[in-house]
């Protein structure tokens, strides 16, 4: 049995699986299938200062290795959460992360101040959703403006700060560095690809948002390229996913860089997927003779 | 709980034009649990590039046997690999799922079903032995019809339509349903699964009689448990719009306070 423990920006985790956002809920609905304690960290579903309808369906389309979904942060808003999800995460024995998204500064500011006053391990700020309209993953689509709400938000952050990067950029490294820059004490990526998939019979797009984000394993190549890209570009830990379906593949964003890793996409696909990956990456440490999780970390040979 | 399992298939034979009947062997005694509405997901057999599971509602279970028996349209990938599944081949499920229909003293209910949204009604009346059930069902053509005369058997009536008029009456579920209205006292409540246009007909309907209305609602849905929030519904209730999950907080909701589009 390896030690699977890792330290990220000074939060202990058990394990390096953390839940991505958007694919595990508040934790409710998973803890019927295993017991959370067993996760490294769960990070919540996208929060915004207000409660959010999200995007007309049909929101999500099968595509080959992947979806495509353009949920559009459906979620109660930061009041409702603060009152009934996040005292129930914390019960949960297992790394608390909020993830918070904004369609502007002030909303990311007031969010920020509200999780950050109500206490929880890390704040993920989310600006990669491609799915919001005047904001979300515009923030995170050139330097300058991601350096904006970084600085913005990270004096009123009292816990570690994460920043989760858009893939849908030019220049990955670059934005890194500016959040890097900021203040950012953690980087995740990747958030979902901006893609779209059509219907040829009906002559029109599957989902009523036209465009939304692709994840799964179809995605994982780039992810693994990105991550290993921002691993050499910044010294703060990065936590990867994108197509994270096996122990294998946490294994393989540990050794590109990753710190820990997310579990999105897979948890859709089966809900016990993260307990399994978490006893799949232990044994791949034990057949490797490799004796703690944490040495994996950009280990990779080039 | 079956939570999630690979069963093997009993039987898998076509029943109408691109429908299915499986049977899965998925265990003795799950009959608290396997109930009329519920709906298990199933992973395309053979196909892991599939990455999403396909709902499919429950269209009957025998507790003795063990038998979970599924109706389920052959429309893409996923099920044509469904379809492809021979025999004692296994078939990965997640389930069951959601809340279906639970008949709360209701002595005499009517199904309105359209198409493939017959199937999970039909597990109703072996279900639910005290309940007095009739129906009524439409289809396309009287190719897309299927366990006809087990309906029947099971139903105080089962009047049958068809768009064409190539089996049983020709015309919409609606125009029975108003038939039956006029003929007779109105049931304690109505259970319905079909089309948006044939639900939206439905609701147009019902609503004025005060007669209370369970449907089933489909919907795209990404993970089934909850988490994902693709598969949301919209509802209208007391002048507020909120968003329901299909897969958990249904399939079947109150045909009042569900919006009706596509």
């Amino acid at each position: 049995m390896a030690d699977l423990s890792v330290n990220l920006c000074g939060v202990s985790l058990k394990n390096p699986i953390i839940a991505a956002s958007g694919t595990f809920g508040f934790g409710r609905e998973m803890a019927g299938y295993f017991d959370l304690s067993r996760m490294g960290g769960i990070s919540s579903k996208g929060i915004t200062r207000q409660p959010r309808l999200g995007n007309p369906t049909p929101r999500i389309a099968e595509t080959p290795s992947g979806c495509i979904n353009s949920v559009g942060l459906e979620n109660p808003g930061v009041e409702a959460f603060l009152r009934t999800e996040l005292p129930y995460m914390k019960t949960l024995q297992t790394a608390v992360i909020v993830n918070v998204s904004g369609s502007s500064l002030g909303e990311y500011r007031e969010t920020v101040a509200m999780v950050s006053e109500a206490g929880a391990d890390m704040i993920e700020l989310n600006i990669s959703c491609p799915n919001i309209k005047g904001g979300g993953m515009a923030f995170g689509t050139t330097p300058q403006s991601a350096a904006e709400v970084v600085r913005e938000v990270r004096p009123l952050c009292k816990m570690p700060l994460m920043v989760k990067l858009s893939p849908n950029v030019a220049d990955i490294a670059a934005i890194a560095r500016a959040v890097e820059g900021e203040g950012a004490d953690a980087i995740s990526l990747i958030n979902t690809l901006s893609a779209m998939a059509v219907d040829p019979y009906t002559r029109r797009p599957i989902l009523a948002s036209v465009m939304g984000g692709l994840s799964g394993p179809a995605v994982k190549p780039i992810a693994l390229r990105m991550v290993y890209q921002v691993s050499q570009a910044v010294s703060i830990p990065v936590v990867g996913l994108g197509g994270v379906t096996t122990g294998l593949d946490a294994a393989e964003f540990m050794l590109c860089g990753a710190t820990a890793v997310m579990v999105g996409t897979a948890s859709l696909m089966d809900p016990y997927s993260c307990d399994r990956i978490i006893a799949e990456l232990n044994d791949y440490l034990d057949g490797m003779g490799i004796a703690t999780a944490a040495e994996l970390t950009g280990s990779l040979m080039v | 709980m079956m939570q999630q399992g690979s069963y093997p298939v009993v039987y898998n034979h076509g029943v109408a034009q691109d429908t299915m009947h499986m049977g899965l062997l998925v265990g003795k005694n799950l009959g608290e649990e396997i109930t009329p509405g519920r709906f298990v997901n199933l992973k395309a057999p053979g196909r892991p590039d599939l990455i999403l599971r396909r709902p499919i509602s429950i269209n009957n279970y025998d507790g003795e046997t063990g038998i979970l028996e599924l109706v389920y349209q052959v429309k893409g990938q996923g099920t044509q690999a469904l379809a492809g599944c021979r025999e004692g081949e296994l078939v990965d499920a997640l389930g069951p799922l959601g809340h279906g229909f639970t008949p709360k003293g209701e002595r005499n209910i009517w199904l309105v079903g359209g198409g493939i949204g017959v199937a999970p009604l039909r597990y109703l009346p072996l279900y639910y032995k005290t309940v007095r059930f009739s129906g009524i069902f439409g289809y396309r053509t009287k190719d897309c019809i299927y366990q006809q005369d087990d309906l029947s058997a099971s139903l105080a009536f089962a009047d049958f339509y068809t768009d064409d008029g190539s089996n049983g009456n020709q015309g919409f579920v609606t125009q029975g349903l108003i038939k039956r209205l006029e003929s007779q006292p109105a049931p304690d409540a109505i259970y319905a699964c079909g089309p948006v246009p044939m639900l939206r007909a439905l609701k147009e309907l019902v609503l004025p009689t005060n007669i209370p209305c369970m449907v089933s609602m489909e919907e795209r849905m990404g993970c089934g448990t909850g988490v994902c929030v693709a598969c949301t519904c919209l509802i209208q209730k007391d002048g507020l719009e909120t968003r329901k999950r299909v897969c958990t907080d249904g399939p079947v909701f109150d045909i009042e306070e569900v919006a009706l589009h596509g």
